[in-house]
């Protein structure tokens, strides 16, 4: 990381499908954030939409056409900003995306690779998937995002950390499971699963997880910013709206990576060399192979 | 043997919360007032309405008893004091005039208990037409896994906030948050006709079918994985015969599709939505 950032998580509730109450709540959360001396105000998975729209995702996709994509881009200009919206991409069709915005442009927007299109979700129906894990440059260092169900992957944040990421920008609309001892047990084992990520490729883990009941869901909130050594440096409720404020401290990245270098010493082409084979055994070898559209720093 | 035991014990506390949460967020996004419960004077009632009072306060939460003629007076002492408990006005309408308006023959103990049941949603359906509110549902995952529930009966509701919790877990909860040993230790009964319990009408207790229920629906095991003996494969085969053949009050009725777009198919629209259509 070239310098540390201060962040704040924002743990909300979405209007489901309102893109007007909801831009004028990130703006307001956004302006209180940066007077605050916040750099970086990171909102959860779809937080410009609501979760649960069905086929609705339609009515409120972004492009760059829409009436209110230069509104969604001011957002950034007290501070930089995480959203998650609905991308209209130029080939038509819906992806459920991320943004960093930075100075009134998009830096960067990742889509969703992994959909989860089983047990009780169905973004499969709606969304197509993205077809990259990429890395971006963002003002203070090397960043990947990891949406959701992209947290249950290992593969992206391997991906990413292998490509360069300091810091994985995570967010989720997660239903809460197992209403046990004061909090969810699904969401403790979303920290868990974080937490390892943080600790074996010594990387800051911003969570973002949204709250609110929505069409059965009762999301589950337990947001957090996971350090590089994979303790929690701040840490949200399980049911209420909450606002966290971390620094992404560049120099405890660089004391977690001197501690445990493990993953700066990994051997690709040994992984690559596995995953040939097991491509080639599933007779996979027809798949397209996927790049990255931006080089690490 | 029986896999895990049955379903967990879970932090009452939270659970009420987060349900809580549920309904007060149910209540803004229908944009109604309040909500109707009727309290029969049992567990199940008596939590749905205790979470109700929790989410949006007794004074927005209107109970109703409606005593038919299986009803014993223990029940309505049970009403009146879960209301007095939980800060709740309490309505009684009887249900005697408008059973007398359909008879049946003695006999036909189902059909007429069915009838009350119904008889109970239209009042409390009209009751929160009149009060801008929403039916509580009071049916809990045990009851619904089942089928032992009225189609269009005590199963109609708006939302059913015990729906995702056993009924030894709506026990456990219902006593933890202190409703009284009289309501919560009273043996199941939907008092469609005097003398019925739910445990023997079914043929099994309920923390027997939710062993079953639990290691079935949410331990992914196979019936002979969770039958290990003769006992219990009996058991299981009871229980899991149930599930099976009353999978149809637990959809909404099949809708034969003629056109490209149909409604129970490939129709998906959030119930709030504050957006554009």
């Amino acid at each position: 990381m070239r310098r540390s950032v201060t962040i704040r998580v924002v743990q909300h509730r979405p209007v489901l499908g309102d893109l007007e109450a909801n831009l004028a709540d990130h703006r307001a959360r956004i302006e209180a954030a940066a007077e605050d001396g916040a750099d970086l105000v990171h909102f959860t998975e779809l937080s410009l939409t609501g979760y649960a729209l069905g086929d609705l995702v339609d009515a409120v996709a972004l492009d760059p056409a829409h009436p209110l994509w230069p509104e969604v881009l001011a957002l950034s200009e007290p501070a930089d900003v995480v959203v998650g919206f609905i991308e209209r991409g130029e080939d038509g069709f819906l992806y459920n995306a991320a943004a960093y915005l930075h100075a009134g442009r998009a830096l960067h927007v990742h889509r969703k690779v992994y959909l989860p299109t089983y047990g009780a979700f169905q973004e499969g129906r709606f969304f197509s998937p993205g077809r990259s894990l990429d890395v971006f440059d963002a003002p203070w260092g090397c960043a990947a995002f990891l949406v959701c169900e992209e947290c249950w992957h290992p593969s992206v944040a391997h991906a990413a950390v292998m490509q360069g990421a300091e810091v994985l920008l995570a967010t989720a609309n997660a239903p809460g499971r197992g209403p046990v001892d004061g909090g969810w047990a699904s969401h403790r084992g979303w920290r868990e699963i974080l937490s390892t990520y943080a600790r074996v490729y010594a990387v800051w883990i911003p969570f973002a997880s949204r709250v609110g009941f929505e069409e059965g869901f009762i999301y589950g909130g337990g947001s957090a910013v996971v350090a590089p050594d994979g303790s929690l440096a701040a840490e949200a409720d399980f049911l209420e709206p909450a606002e966290l404020t971390a620094v992404l401290d560049a120099a405890a990245l660089r004391r977690a990576r001197v501690a445990n270098p493990a993953h700066g010493i990994e051997r690709h082409e040994l992984l690559i060399a596995a995953l040939q084979r097991v491509r080639t055994a599933a007779g996979e070898a027809a798949s397209p192979a996927v790049a990255p559209e931006v080089e690490a720093p | 043997m029986i896999g895990d035991g049955g379903p967990p014990a879970l932090d009452a506390e939270f659970t009420v919360r987060a349900l809580a949460l549920s309904l007060s967020q149910m209540l803004e996004d229908a944009g109604r007032s309040g909500f109707v419960v009727g309290l029969s004077g049992g567990v199940d009632s008596a939590l749905a309405a205790a979470v109700a009072a929790r989410a949006v306060g007794p004074q927005a939460v209107h109970a109703l008893f409606l005593p038919g003629p299986g009803t014993p007076e223990v029940s309505a002492d049970n009403a009146r004091s879960v209301a007095e408990h939980l800060g709740l006005a309490l309505e009684t309408v009887p249900l005697a005039p408008l059973m007398d308006a359909m008879p049946f023959p003695a006999e036909a103990h189902r059909r007429r208990g069915n009838f009350t049941a119904r008889l109970r949603m239209a009042i409390l359906y009209d009751r929160a037409a009149a009060l801008d509110a929403l039916v509580l549902g009071t049916s809990n995952k045990s009851e619904m896994a089942l089928g032992y529930t009225t189609l269009w009966g005590d199963m109609a509701a708006d939302c059913w906030p015990l729906g995702d919790l056993y009924k030894t877990q709506v026990l456990a909860i219902a006593r933890a948050i202190g409703l009284s040993e009289e309501v919560v230790g009273r043996p199941p009964s939907a008092e469609l006709w005097e003398g019925q319990t739910d445990e023997e009408e079914l043929g099994f207790t309920y923390r027997d079918a939710d062993r079953v229920l639990y290691t079935y629906l949410e331990g992914r095991h196979r019936p002979e994985e969770i039958a290990g003996h003769a006992a219990e494969a009996a058991l299981v085969e009871r229980v899991l015969q149930r599930v099976r053949e009353q999978a149809f009050k637990r959809r909404l009725p099949h809708v034969p599709k003629l056109s490209t777009r149909t409604i129970g198919h490939d129709f998906h629209h959030p119930r709030a939505w504050r957006g554009p259509a």
